[in-house]
């Protein structure tokens, strides 16, 4: 823009900027900063007798404090189990979610319609799809998975309360897989033809030509798709409360699912609002690892 | 001799290349219905009785009075219209509000040459605030001041949240317009506002489309608010399907349907919405 | 030794479309051979051919006397430098040209010693460790061709490689990759969407033409004898003239319009007397008619493009109305301003001759 028509108007544009600013602020910044202001108070909405006072970093201590090695606060368990779950289905997104689309890369007649196929569970309401494999895939007598399992002479187990992280694992990536997949996809549909050409006269082979020339030029695709999937994998909610119910006791309980419970059964705010504060720091710290790594890569190829 | 020979390689190698691209169809389309199994699966037992839905199979007489049944049912009328008022008030705001902070955050003028991109990244970095991080201040909130259980208070908060998102998208599809079009309609006297309305607008027209369906599905699609912020006259769809998790098994072909009526605009809209999907969500960031 | 037979190729795509149709071409051991055509004329498509990026559809291919139509590109021993260079843009100079060794599991110590040299020849030494995005597009095409050159290849194929660059380096690059064809002795498939590239490039020059082989031959052979009317205009800038008329016989001497055929050519021109033909003129047969009689031509000067040794003058006939362009020398030429009238002659020796309906040329070497 030139700096002449700047100077000229001297009025800027905010009035285009401030409603929307007032109203994700009010409903997104201000309630943070409230629960970040929570976490330092005494609140039991469950005992109104006790008075609402300042209680500095006791809670935050309730859930961190390491008494004895061996009797971790359950709050150390919830932690690693998000960790671990979130973590996990962005490493099976990644990995599935890549040679799927290596996979639907190719020119099948009508592979746009297998495509909008595998896009579907990720619009999916997490509910739905949560009652939806619980009752009609992997109930043990009603479900698919149980019926071809004794088909099959096995005796069906229930997945859900005896391997509930990884069943939670399974469906978060059954959701988010979809969104790796088509973001992937459109890296792979972005090199440059000619490339792929070059490997073959350089004489590589599809293992080469998929991992050292493919792969490199979608790493991009593929951190954006981690960095966004974390941050809406991180959140997810509906689908535990309707698989496992975090349970069997607290085994996939996850950070969002804790300060449900802390707030509603537990009716603690001050307590929640440290969990809360704490899932953010969770959320911020694994964003910024990974926005990092893009910003690395990124320099590097300038 | 040769010419003999060379009709015989050409003929097996087609014949390996049909054999490939066959096996290939047929892992791609293997895949992509297992895939969706469950989804597809969901749609057809909509249509089983519910003796019928208790085993697993594909094949069968297939009727309609489930649907029947779970249309005509006034408590789905009640979730239904309570997800439809959300989504449709929470996009018209959403894109309302939305479209002129991306339109001033792309081609605004500011006192300082680097705002617009400051209220970009704060937009951004407020997609990154989980619910559980909001959720507890607006309950106290809500209860104080009766909001608790109305739509309107939901509808605040999804459109708070969502407003980043539109911005988001909308930004990108608004770079791509050339700066001199507005420099141009500017020197023949057109308004700021006229300029967003009659410039950027329709030629971003496909962009915010695709934000705003974006938008809708993932309101329609939000559980977690929606399901503490709200009680029984105003609850949502996902919350309705929440309620059949305790059902071990039973009403499988109810639950199915409901599922599906409550699943497959989501899933029509966002198909619909995919091309943009990557544009707006990633090519900002792929460029770093 | 390397030597490419293409017999008889033909593409038909899925689509039906015939892209190359039955096109014969022997490349010679270390020839320069240029396909030259306008877009989507098939020569790329062709190229793909030999390099196994494009299935044979039907059609022998021979490189060195062996069949290749089925051979995978790697096991074809050719190197091929695109129009977008198609840099790996993950690696650096390094170790894109080192990529296709590496695969071929050549030992790191030779490989080095390759690259370097390659390097060395392509003057990159310095820029070695860089990525691709770090350098220019006349860098970038040096290090596609080295690419190229690491591998050895029987049979280098180049695929439009200078349109990507700017006019003044693509002229030198033009003149490395000659001088590169000397140095290496090596066998050269170049394609071209452009006349001035093939003309200076090539050994030999393909002209092609939806699919189909034009002519075949040496660049001034082409130039001079253009096989039909199509080839006339392609080649040569500016442009050759194209004046349609009648071949009549009068008494004894052959006339095309008011041209008096050469003596030279009357004879294969005989047969077609009374039919439609198309004369073509190139720019520069055109004099300035000193006398009277020497005038073949005459018209108003509609534009004068200068340029500064010779000036180009689009001519409107008197007879025809048809505009021509005339090549002359700008001091002869120098008086004609815009709106004069011109009369010039006509060097009846270099006139080209083609049947009206087919195109044909009449006269042939």
């Amino acid at each position: 823009m030139p700096d002449g028509l700047q100077f000229r108007h001297k009025k800027s544009d905010y009035p285009f900027l401030l409603p929307a600013v007032i109203i994700v602020a009010v409903m997104t910044q201000v309630p943070f900063l409230m629960t970040l202001i929570f976490s330092f108070i005494r609140w039991n909405l469950s005992r109104p007798d006790m008075a609402r006072v300042f209680y500095g970093l006791r809670n935050y201590t309730y859930f961190l404090r390491i008494r004895s090695l061996s009797e971790l606060h359950q709050f150390y368990g919830v932690f690693f189990q998000t960790v671990v779950i979130t973590l996990m289905t962005l490493l099976f997104c990644s990995i599935l979610g890549f040679l799927l689309a290596i996979l639907f890369d190719h020119q099948v007649p009508g592979v746009n319609i297998a495509r909008t196929l595998i896009l579907g569970p990720f619009f999916v309401m997490s509910t739905a799809s949560g009652v939806i494999w619980k009752t009609t895939i992997l109930n043990t007598t009603f479900g698919w998975y149980g019926v071809i399992a004794k088909a099959l002479g096995m005796t069906p187990v229930d997945l859900i309360s005896y391997y509930p992280k990884a069943t939670v694992i399974a469906l978060f990536t059954w959701q988010w897989l979809p969104f790796f997949f088509l973001v992937i996809l459109a890296g792979l549909q972005g090199i440059d033809k000619d490339l792929v050409d070059c490997a073959r006269i350089d004489g590589a082979n599809w293992w080469q030509t998929t991992f050292k020339i493919k792969l490199p030029l979608i790493v991009n695709h593929l951190q954006v798709a981690i960095m966004l999937g974390l941050v809406f994998v991180i959140k997810e909610f509906g689908l535990i409360l309707t698989t496992t119910a975090g349970g069997p006791g607290t085994r996939s309980y996850t950070l969002p699912y804790y300060v449900y419970m802390e707030i509603f059964s537990a009716s603690n705010v001050g307590r929640a609002g440290a969990l809360a504060t704490m899932t953010v720091l969770l959320t911020l710290v694994l964003v910024n690892l990974i926005y990092r790594s893009i910003q690395r890569r990124n320099a590097q190829y300038r | 001799m040769a010419k003999n020979s060379i009709d015989e390689v050409r003929q097996s190698a087609a014949l390996r290349r049909l054999f490939r691209s066959f096996l290939l169809a047929v892992l791609v389309y293997g895949v992509a219905v297992l895939y969706f199994f469950p989804i597809l699966y969901m749609f057809l037992s909509g249509f089983k009785t519910e003796a019928q839905a208790v085993n697993p199979h594909i094949f069968f007489k297939p009727t309609f009075s489930t649907y029947q049944k779970v249309l005509g049912d006034p408590t789905m009328h009640q979730y239904l219209k309570n997800s439809l008022f959300q989504v449709c008030f929470g996009t018209i705001l959403c894109l309302a509000l939305g479209i002129p902070a991306a339109f001033a955050i792309v081609f605004g003028r500011f006192n300082k040459k680097e705002t617009p991109g400051k209220f970009y990244v704060w937009f951004i970095t407020t997609i990154l605030l989980p619910p559980v991080a909001v959720l507890i201040p607006l309950f106290t909130w809500y209860q104080k001041f009766n909001l608790i259980n109305t739509p309107w208070g939901l509808l605040a908060v999804y459109v708070g949240t969502h407003i980043p998102i539109v911005v988001w998208m909308v930004h990108s599809f608004f770079s791509d317009i050339p700066k001199e079009i507005f420099e141009a309609a500017e020197i023949d006297g057109c308004t700021k506002f006229q300029q967003m309305l009659r410039i950027a607008v329709p030629l971003a027209r496909t962009g915010i489309i695709s934000a705003g369906l974006l938008v809708a599905v993932f309101i329609w699609n939000e559980f977690f608010l929606g399901f503490n912020l709200t009680g029984n006259p105003t609850a949502t769809l996902p919350v309705y399907m929440a309620r059949f998790r305790e059902q071990q098994g039973q009403f499988v072909a109810q639950l199915s349907a409901a599922s599906t009526i409550s699943v497959l605009p989501a899933v029509i809209f966002g198909w619909l919405t995919q091309k943009a999907l990557v544009k707006g969500l990633v090519a900002g960031a792929v460029k770093g | 030794m390397s030597k490419v037979e293409l017999k008889n190729i033909s593409k038909v795509f899925p689509d039906g479309v015939r892209a190359v149709d039955n096109v014969t071409i022997t490349i010679e051991n270390e020839e320069f051979v240029v396909l030259v055509g306008p877009s989507g004329c098939g020569k790329s498509t062709t190229l793909r051919m030999v390099a196994g990026l494009e299935d044979i559809s039907s059609g022998e291919l021979l490189i060195d006397g062996e069949l290749m139509n089925y051979r995978e590109p790697r096991d074809r021993n050719i190197a091929m430098v695109f129009q977008n260079y198609a840099l790996y843009p993950h690696m650096t100079v390094y170790e894109n040209m080192a990529f296709g060794l590496k695969i071929k599991k050549i030992p790191m110590e030779e490989i080095d010693r390759r690259v370097k040299e390659a390097a060395r020849i392509l003057d990159i030494e310095q820029y070695l460790e860089r990525r691709p995005k770090a350098l220019s597009g006349g860098q970038r095409q040096r290090v596609a061709v080295g690419r190229a050159i690491v591998r050895q290849p029987k049979v280098f194929l180049f695929d439009e490689p200078l349109s990507n660059l700017d006019a003044k380096l693509r002229v030198q690059m033009r003149a490395e990759i000659i001088a590169l064809h000397k140095r290496l002795a090596a066998t050269i498939v170049y394609v071209t969407h452009d006349q001035v590239e093939a003309m200076t490039m090539g050994d030999k020059i393909v002209v092609m033409k939806d699919g189909l082989v034009q002519q075949i031959g040496a660049p001034l052979h082409v130039y001079h004898n253009p096989a039909n009317r199509f080839v006339a205009g392609f080649i040569g800038s500016p442009p050759i003239n194209f004046i349609k008329c009648r071949l009549e016989d009068r008494g004894g001497s052959l006339y095309a319009g008011n041209i008096r055929v050469a003596d030279g050519h009357a004879g294969a021109l005989r047969t077609a007397v009374g039919r439609e033909i198309e004369v073509g003129i190139r720019p520069e047969d055109f004099t300035i008619a000193i006398d009277g009689d020497s005038g073949e031509m005459s018209g108003t000067v509609a534009m004068i493009e200068p340029l500064g040794g010779e000036n180009n003058l689009h001519i409107d006939a008197d007879d025809t109305g048809i505009r021509f362009i005339a090549s002359l020398g700008a001091d002869e030429s120098g008086f004609l301003h815009l709106g004069r009238k011109a009369r010039l002659g006509i060097k009846k020796n270099h006139l080209k001759y083609f049947d009206a309906e087919t195109g044909r040329a009449f006269l042939t070497e």
